[in-house]
Parts: C-alpha cells; structure tokens; sequence
C-alpha cells in the first residue's frame, strides 16, 4: 500500500474540517469580524497606514542589512551578560536548550506562546532530559491538562466550552466545579503561580530584538510571559534570525500595528524589554539568559530575493483571520507550526518537502495582503511558491504538468482568434455544461475535467463572448 | 560550538543576490517622520484627560490628579477599604511613598519595601510580594494615547511590584505624561532600556481563551488604579 503523502494528508485533513460543522462554528467564533474590527480600528487611528508603510520600510531596511544586525545584537546582547547561541538548524536548537536544562539541572519549565519553540519541538527535548514543561499560557494550560493539542493558534482551547473547563479543573486541580471563566481563570492563575516561583527555566519567543541596545521586546496580555523572564534563575528566549531591528526607536511603528492587526487592541496589556539577566541585587530577572537565533531555513528565504519579503512577518495572526481557507478548514490541517496564509509561504523554507503543498491551498483572494501590516505581498509569494514547486522533480503528481497548461493555453488564444468559431464552440460548451451546471457554477464534472472541479468550482460559461462592440448596451 | 559565523555567512551570501524592491514604495526617511502630531505645547489638562478616557476603557481605574500629600491621603484610604493585610510599596519620584509606608504600618498593614536582595533574600521577596494584597509604585512616564503606563524596574521598585500582587496602585507626574508611544520611547531612551527591565503596561492583564470571554486578572494584577499627581505649584 502506497503510503499517504502529504498534500493528500492535507485534502482529508481539510474536508474532514469543512464537514465538521461543529468546528468551523468555534474557527469562525475566534476569527469571524476581523475584518470589520480592523477597519473600526483604522478609522479610530489617523495614522495607521503611515504606520504601516514605516513599519514595512524599517523591515525593508533591516533585512537587507540581517548580518550587520546579528552581529550588532550578538555583541550588545554579550555585553549585557546574555549567552547568545546562532542555531542553524532546529535539531541544534534543541539540543542547545536542552543541553543548558540538563547542565543545570533543570526539573520544571515555564513556557510562554512561543512559535519558534513549536517549530523545532522543544517540549519533547526537554522532557527527554527529565524535565517537566508547564504552559502557561492559560487555552495551552487548559489543552495541556487535557492532553490534547491547540485547535487554534490565537485560542487554543476554543473548542471547549465554559463546563468542559470546568469539569476538566475540577477533575485535575482539585477545585470546586464551576463554569464561570471568571472563577476558572483565578484557579489556573493560583495553580500556576506556584509553579512560577517554583521553576528552574522560563522560557519564551521573542517579538522584536533591537540591535542598537541588544533588547528583546516581548509582547502579551496575560503576564504569563513576564512571569517567565523574571522569575526562574534561567530564562531561555527563542528567535527567528529575522526579529532584529535597529533601534529603539524604529519600536514604535511597530507596536503601533501590530496589536491593532491582531487583536484590536492598542497596545497589548504588557509590552516588556529585557536587555539582560538581573544585576546581583536586583530582585527581578535570572540569574543567567540565554538567547537562540535562529535560522532553519530562514537563510534559504533571504537568498531568494523574492521569498525575502516573507521575513518581514511580525507574527500578528491578522491573515490566518480573514483567510478564506484558514477560516474553513482551522490550523490543524496544515500540519505546521506555522498555518494560516503566512504560514503557507514559510512552511515549504522551514520544514522542507512536507510542505510543499501548502502554498497551493489558496484561492489567492488577497485579503492577507490587505490586512499584512508590513503589507507582504502573500499571493505573489504563494504564486512564486507555486512555479518553484512545478520546476521541482517531485512535481510529478502535484501540481499538473506545466506543459498541458501551456498547451491549454496555446489553444484557448488560437480559438479566441477566430470569432465565428469562439461563438460555435461557446455554443456547445454551454449545451454540454447545461446538465453539471448548478447555480452557475460546475462543482462536479466527469473526466478529464474531474481533477480541476475535484477541489475547484468553474462558472458555467454563458452569456455573450468578449468581443469588440459586444459590451453592456 | 554555535553557527554563528556560518549564519553570518549564509546571510552575507544570500543578501549577495541581487536585490528586488517588491513593491514601488514612495518613501523618504520614513522614521523621521511626523507620523502622530505630537504638540509641543500640548496642553497637560488634554493629555491627562485622553489618559484617563483611554485608562477607563481598559478597565482600570483612574483616581483623578491630586498634589502629592492628597495622593498619599488617596492611596491610604483606598488601601485600607479594600481590606488589604500586607501592601507593597516601591520607592516614590514625586510622590512621597516612605510616608504611605510609615501610615500603613501604624494601621497595621504589613508594609514590605523592597531594597537590594542577596540570593536568599530574592526568595523570601517573593514568596512575600505573592502574598501582598496590594502594591504601589510610581510610574517612570504614561502614555495618553493608549493610557499606558512606563514602569523601569530598579532595586526599590522591582517589576514583580506590578506583577505579583492582585492589586496594584500606580502614580504618576503628570510632568511626565507622553501623549503617545513614540515620545515615551525617545524620552525613555536607550541607556535605561539598556541598563534596566521596563515594562510597557495597558490596563490590568486578561484573556479571552475561554470561550472568547474578556476576564481580567490572569496572571498579572486583577485591579489596576492610577493617581495622577498635579503638584500645586505647577
């Protein structure tokens, strides 16, 4: 038996989401008027779209200057008292992380939402040195507890409802059943609290690093991440070679954008700066900081000068919002730590040929590209995607040969000259396409055309064909 | 052994290939540029208002501008009303905290000041601060625009101050009220972002993962109250 690849892991994957009603209710309860936030949001903020364009600038800017940067933040970051470690790929991420932990002796790990820390599989190379990794952050506590993986990247645990957390703190923490959030929030805060101040290493992801002062800003609402870089004696911050910016004031624009694209919000409840491990009496802060930069595919992106726009991503989640597949099919059928429009472009960079199908899984609509707040081109990058994967060997199967388009293409443009005949063969096809026809659309057609309408629908051609003279009277 | 002189190197090869502008972008020195209008002479009653409008929507709750002797009369009561048993009270700027601490302390309120710690006092700090019932501390600027508050963290006043206890009081000059993010940034400046934690802080923290319900109080303080302090001969 041929074993399943991934592009058709993908398929079942996502028609078993689109026909559970069930979670697509939930996707579209934690996505559903983004859209229509985003523009209250625009119309409140007089400067959003000069925020916007200097926010894309600086990126410009900083990316195509990445190697003086790393090395302006490896040496103010040193010079601060970090220990700063380039990983090239995740297996030397993991083993750096994991390496520090068994050094030290590590036995409990607070986690804040790390994305950098999902791609490489930290977890599981923690816990293979014995030690044990807490989220905090409380929808991947609540998944956590259930053993169960996030449903959803921005509220991972929105598949539950009030009585399933209820019943699942009653059962797991001992406390009184209850299915006020208000009450269950509490429990989680005190049963993590301890585990807080009890850990050996906090670990998190990192949204910016300026350069200019070697600062990582770290940005959240439920302080689960301030908790994590002050507490513990070791902290462990995670990120993409592409995070650094120049200078401190290059921040604003930033910050401007991105919790308004994300989330509405102005600025998110904590926005922290952290330069360093603690000075010897200094109550906050560990005793000793580790930063991981990493690459992972990140350098093949750069030297492809169009793929390059990818890196200036500030991870705001907006385009996995209004994306039209996103929005039917949830995260899981991606299969990557990185789903959503955004993720279609970078996957392919950072996992390789598993995810070579994902930039076909767009109807290029554009609206990522509206709501970017760096305005990353994605349609242009999933297109670009899509010509490399045809030229690449394995193309065989998926997509169709480039060839029988071309030579589709070839003959469409050798019809359309010759109107007499257009109008015959328009004729027929609308005779022969009256059966599959159903509300103007042919969702079902038999072979050779059943590989476009397997995941396709066509308009039914109609109407009168385009000719000089034959326009609207 | 880390890569990084093979990143470096990666980077330097892949920025090698020849450049593409993606997008025809018409910009001069984009940061130089005015981008939220930012008046010299605002007006502090203006700023302070927006402050305290944007506070509000957040759910915290502004206690008005008040001469620095008012403000401590202020914090006293709110602190006793809410029936706190031990407070935390970091080092003041304007405001003049050593008393707030010295009045706790004859109404019983145990008062804890943070100082510097050696490795066996951090832990007794913050086994203490966790189980403070409120704090206090001074911010070192505010943000009107987004009604943020700009707190460095130094010996006397430690970030957990704003972090561990479940209700915090945050005061404020209103000398040193910025009207927007960029200003308080350039203010700040890199030598204190270099040197100190700073925390950026927009109303008391929440979240949304239940059910996509708003609850305030996560891990982060659950009540959030400001004092502007107004000095009389301003």
């Amino acid at each position: 038996m041929r074993s399943q690849k991934p592009a058709q892991r993908f398929i079942v994957a996502s028609q078993a989401a689109v026909a559970d009603s069930s979670l697509r209710g939930k996707i579209e309860n934690a996505t559903g008027r983004h859209l229509e936030q985003l523009a209250l949001t625009r119309a409140a903020f007089a400067p959003f779209e000069a925020e916007r364009d200097a926010a894309r600038q600086i990126k410009h800017d900083a990316i195509s200057r990445l190697d003086e940067l790393l090395f302006e933040l490896r040496t103010r970051l040193e010079k601060n008292g970090c220990k700063v470690f380039f990983a090239a790929t995740a297996a030397q991420a993991r083993q750096y992380v994991a390496g520090v932990a068994r050094a030290a002796g590590v036995k409990r790990v607070v986690k804040g939402k790390s994305m950098t820390a999902e791609e490489v599989g930290l977890n599981a190379a923690l816990e293979g040195v014995g030690a044990q990794v807490f989220e905090t952050d409380l929808g991947e506590f609540i998944v956590q507890l259930r053993g169960e993986h996030p449903s959803h990247i921005l509220t991972p645990a929105i598949h539950l409802s009030r009585q399933d957390v209820g019943a699942l703190f009653h059962e797991k923490l001992g406390v009184p059943q209850s299915d006020d959030p208000q009450v269950l929030t509490a429990a989680a805060r005190d049963h993590l609290r301890n585990v807080f101040l009890s850990a050996d290493m906090g670990i998190t992801g990192v949204n910016f690093a300026v350069a200019e002062t070697g600062t990582l800003v770290v940005v959240e609402n439920e302080g689960n991440g301030r908790l994590a870089h002050t507490m513990p004696p070791i902290y462990v911050a995670l990120m993409g070679i592409e995070k650094v910016i120049p200078k401190l004031g290059d921040l604003s624009h930033f910050l401007e954008v991105l919790a308004r694209t994300a989330t509405g919000q102005k600025l998110t409840a904590y926005t922290s700066f952290i330069s360093g491990p603690r000075r010897q009496d200094e109550a906050d802060g560990p005793q000793e900081m580790h930063v991981v930069i990493l690459d992972n595919g990140r350098g093949a992106m750069l030297a492809d000068p169009v793929l390059r726009e990818a890196l200036y991503c500030i991870r705001c989640g907006a385009c996995l919002n209004v994306c039209p597949v996103y929005r039917q099919i949830g995260g899981h059928a991606y299969a990557s730590a990185y789903p959503g429009p955004i993720g279609a472009v970078v996957s392919p960079a950072i996992f390789g040929p598993p995810a070579a199908h994902l930039p076909f899984a767009s109807t290029l609509c554009g609206a990522c590209r509206e709501v970017c707040p760096v305005r990353i081109d994605i349609p242009r990058l999933l297109l670009h995607l899509r010509w490399n994967a045809t030229q690449a060997p394995e193309a065989r199967e998926w997509p169709r040969p480039w060839r029988r388009v071309t030579r589709g293409i070839a003959r469409f443009s050798r019809l359309a000259r010759h109107p007499r005949l257009a109008r015959l063969t328009g004729r027929i096809l609308r005779t022969l396409c009256r059966p599959f026809a159903r509300n103007g659309y042919l969702r079902r057609m038999p072979p050779p055309f059943s590989g476009w309408t397997r995941f396709r629908d066509f308009p039914t051609p109609g109407g009168r064909p385009h000719q000089p003279g034959s326009g609207p009277k | 052994m880390d890569y990084f002189h093979k990143i470096l190197a990666t980077v330097k090869d892949a920025l090698a290939m020849r450049h593409e502008t993606p997008v025809q972008d018409d910009h001069q020195d984009a940061a130089a540029r005015p981008l939220i209008p930012v008046a010299a002479a605002a007006h502090r009653a203006e700023l302070l208002s927006l402050f305290a409008h944007e506070l509000e929507g957040l759910g915290a709750r502004f206690l008005g501008a008040m001469n620095p002797a008012e403000a401590i009369d202020r914090a006293f009561e709110l602190i006793v009303a809410s029936g706190a048993h031990s407070a935390a009270i970091g080092a003041g700027l304007t405001a003049d905290l050593e008393s707030l601490r010295a009045r706790l302390k004859s109404a019983g309120i145990e008062v804890i000041a943070p100082g510097p710690v050696d490795d066996q006092r951090r832990g007794e700090l913050r086994q203490v601060l966790g189980r403070a019932d409120f704090s206090v501390v001074e911010a070192d600027y505010a943000i009107a625009a987004s009604g943020s508050l700009v707190v460095v963290s130094t010996e006397h006043s430690p970030g957990a101050l704003t972090l561990l206890p479940p209700k915090n009081l945050v005061m404020i000059d209103v000398k040193h009220l910025m009207p927007d993010l960029g200003t308080a940034l350039s203010t700040l400046g890199t030598a204190v972002v270099n040197t100190n934690r700073v925390s950026i802080i927009t109303g008391p923290s929440r979240t949304a993962d239940i059910e996509k319900l708003i609850v305030l109080g996560v891990h982060g303080p659950v009540e959030l109250y400001v004092l502007a302090l107004w000095p009389q001969n301003d």
